[in-house]
């Protein structure tokens, strides 16, 4: 209890993380619960009232089917957070158990699931994702399976690296010594031990796959209409800027709020783990 | 040293290999299909068929995979399903307007971005310095082709400052090519008119691409000078009176370059990634404008070989930056 307060107590002291906490946990609500937060229907259409100014009655305006900016922006977030949160599960999960079974086994394994890394990471990652994403075909959850496959080899080989340094440690060598199974050290011993990093990099990562994924969006990869996607509603403001500029601006910032939240998060983490990074 | 590159040059074939096998094969389990898109679903069965011969689409996948190595081996990328033309020339007609974005983009990241990161290294926990520091924090969290529509609005639209789109203005011919780069052509040639033209033409999406690098880059310059600044040597200069310029020119930041090289190595991946979306804001002639394009028409030919392509510049840049490090730290050799 004492330990967890201290934690509690560090955390506070580091206004940038408090801040990243308090926007994320902002952005999960709205996730959660649009439909309690949100003031209208955001699929609704109301041409009566289409490309509208922000007003006491539509805070962030119309678009040009009438429909509330605001309903739909929240509405957006949880599409942001659920592509964000199931690519980096994806992922990690993925990269992180090929990469532990290749520096753990080592040999003909290694060097197949390490080449296959190679690879992938040949590529600049938002061309792999978008040549993916076209390849699978335009959709939301194909946009996701782009974005796990384009993050992957990342885990991999960071996990590959932690298992590789934590296999000449002396826990380890005693639990040999003790006769435990092999399985039994990889599972119980190793990846509890080398799973910070891969916490740490998955914070990060969220904020940037729901930029990954707003772009693709934008380039009418990803969620398609009338699903409220803030890439995909940016993409669509193209053809108003001249006369609406609202349309454009709001979804584009909580895209903007959201990736903050999450950077601030994975920066704060890390210096929380590592102090020596605080400077930069 | 000649031995490295060659060597770094041979590697890259096999990836590229590897890589055309993954998005080929990826196309092929997709549920796609381009010739339906093509001919329209009431379209003569006929037709249809002839259409998937003429292709090479009625052929098993590991065929059609094979007939294209074999063939981008000889340099041949295939037709574009939509423009009837071979790939490589569509490319080598767009190519140029996204290497001279993404060029700009990269050069304005590592200058300005060492210069914020060197000032406010220097003058730490100063007005400037947090200042970098709030900007380099938004600038990775700003969205591309948002940022670039916000001041197409308002540079564009509202003050009437810059073109909103384009490389060159529509009254005025673009220089004879030579480079490639309508900025050096111009320059090389004497065309001032063209020159001012694309000039103001990439300022917008050039600055905009290079936003969240510059940030990125004046994160790095910054810790990595920080990590300097207090060492005995930089003590010693300053002690014997060197004037501070000097050691912080010849001192700390040759020294501090490493970390800031690999980081502009990364840079450029985004970079070459980021120029699609401002491509498509910016009406940017490019290549990626073209991939976009071919994606919506399920193109693979076309988005093959712009992946290829695009991570053969990466890897070509990236091989420069290796190089790089031998010039800027002579301890470091490949030999």
């Amino acid at each position: 209890m004492q330990g967890w307060r201290r934690q509690v107590r560090r955390i506070w002291r580091k206004p940038l993380l408090v801040v990243g906490i308090l926007i994320v946990l902002g952005v999960l609500v709205m996730a959660v619960f649009p439909g309690q937060l949100a003031p209208y229907d955001p699929f609704k259409s109301n041409l009566a009232h289409r490309l509208e100014p922000p007003s006491k009655g539509h805070w962030f305006g119309t678009d040009p089917l009438g429909r509330d900016l605001l309903s739909r922006v929240i509405y957006g977030s949880r599409v942001s957070v659920i592509t964000g949160f199931v690519v980096v599960f994806l992922a990690a999960a993925i990269g992180s158990f090929a990469g532990a079974l290749a520096g753990f086994y080592g040999g003909a394994l290694d060097q197949i699931v390490m080449r296959i890394v190679d690879v992938l990471i040949a590529f600049p990652y938002m061309i792999l994702a978008m040549a993916l994403a076209a390849a699978l075909g335009p959709s939301l959850i194909n946009t996701m399976i782009a974005l796990s496959i384009v993050w992957v080899p990342r885990y991999a080989r960071m996990m590959r690296g932690q298992v590789l340094q934590a296999m000449g440690s002396e826990y380890i060598e005693s639990a040999k010594a003790l006769g435990v199974g092999r399985l039994r050290i990889l599972v119980r011993h190793l990846l509890p031990n080398c799973f910070e990093p891969v916490l740490i990099k998955g914070t990060l990562d969220v904020g940037t796959t729901i930029m990954y994924a707003a772009a693709l969006g934008f380039i009418g990869l990803g969620a398609q209409p009338p699903s409220p996607e803030w890439g995909a509603m940016i993409s669509q403001s193209r053809s108003y800027i001249l006369y609406s500029w609202w349309y454009t601006t709001f979804p584009g910032f909580a895209i903007l709020v959201a990736c903050l939240g999450f950077n601030l998060i994975g920066d704060g983490i890390r210096d929380l783990v590592d102090p020596r990074t605080a400077k930069t | 040293m000649i031995a490295y590159i060659v060597r770094r040059l041979l590697f890259l074939i096999p990836t590229l290999f590897a890589g055309v096998l993954l998005v080929f094969g990826i196309m092929h389990l997709a549920p796609g299909d381009p010739v339906l898109l093509l001919a329209g679903p009431e379209a003569d069965p006929r037709i249809y068929d002839e259409l998937r011969q003429q292709w090479g689409l009625d052929k098993p996948v590991y065929i059609q995979c094979l007939m294209y190595l074999g063939n981008l081996v000889r340099g041949d990328l295939g037709t574009s399903l939509v423009t009837g033309r071979p790939v490589i020339a569509d490319i080598g007609a767009y190519l140029p307007a996204t290497v001279e974005l993404t060029i700009f983009a990269l050069f304005l990241s590592v200058v300005v971005g060492v210069l914020l990161g060197v000032v406010s290294a220097v003058r730490p926990n100063t007005l400037l310095d947090h200042a970098t520091r709030t900007v380099s924090l938004l600038g990775v969290a700003t969205p591309v082709f948002w940022l670039g529509l916000l001041l197409i609005i308002l540079f564009h639209l509202r003050l009437s400052w810059l073109p909103g789109g384009g490389r060159i203005g529509v009254n005025i011919s673009p220089p004879r090519s030579i480079t490639g780069s309508y900025l050096i052509d111009s320059l090389v040639t004497g065309n001032w008119a063209a020159l001012g033209s694309s000039a103001l033409h990439i300022l917008m999406p050039g600055f905009v691409l290079a936003f969240a690098q510059i940030a990125r880059v004046a994160r790095i310059t910054r810790a990595s000078m920080l990590g300097i600044v207090g060492l005995d040597y930089v003590k010693a200069a300053k002690a014997k009176g060197l004037k501070e310029s000097k050691v912080v020119s010849r001192y700390i930041l040759r020294n501090a370059w490493i970390p800031i090289l690999t980081m502009v190595g990364e840079v450029a991946g985004t970079l070459l990634g980021g120029a699609v979306v401002t491509e498509v804001v910016f009406s940017w002639p490019g290549m990626g404008r073209y991939a976009v394009d071919s994606i919506m028409a399920l193109d693979y030919k076309a988005i093959v070989a712009f992946a290829i392509i695009s991570t053969a510049l990466y890897a070509f840049i990236n091989l420069i930056v290796d190089v790089m490090y031998v010039w800027v730290d002579p301890r470091i050799s490949y030999s």
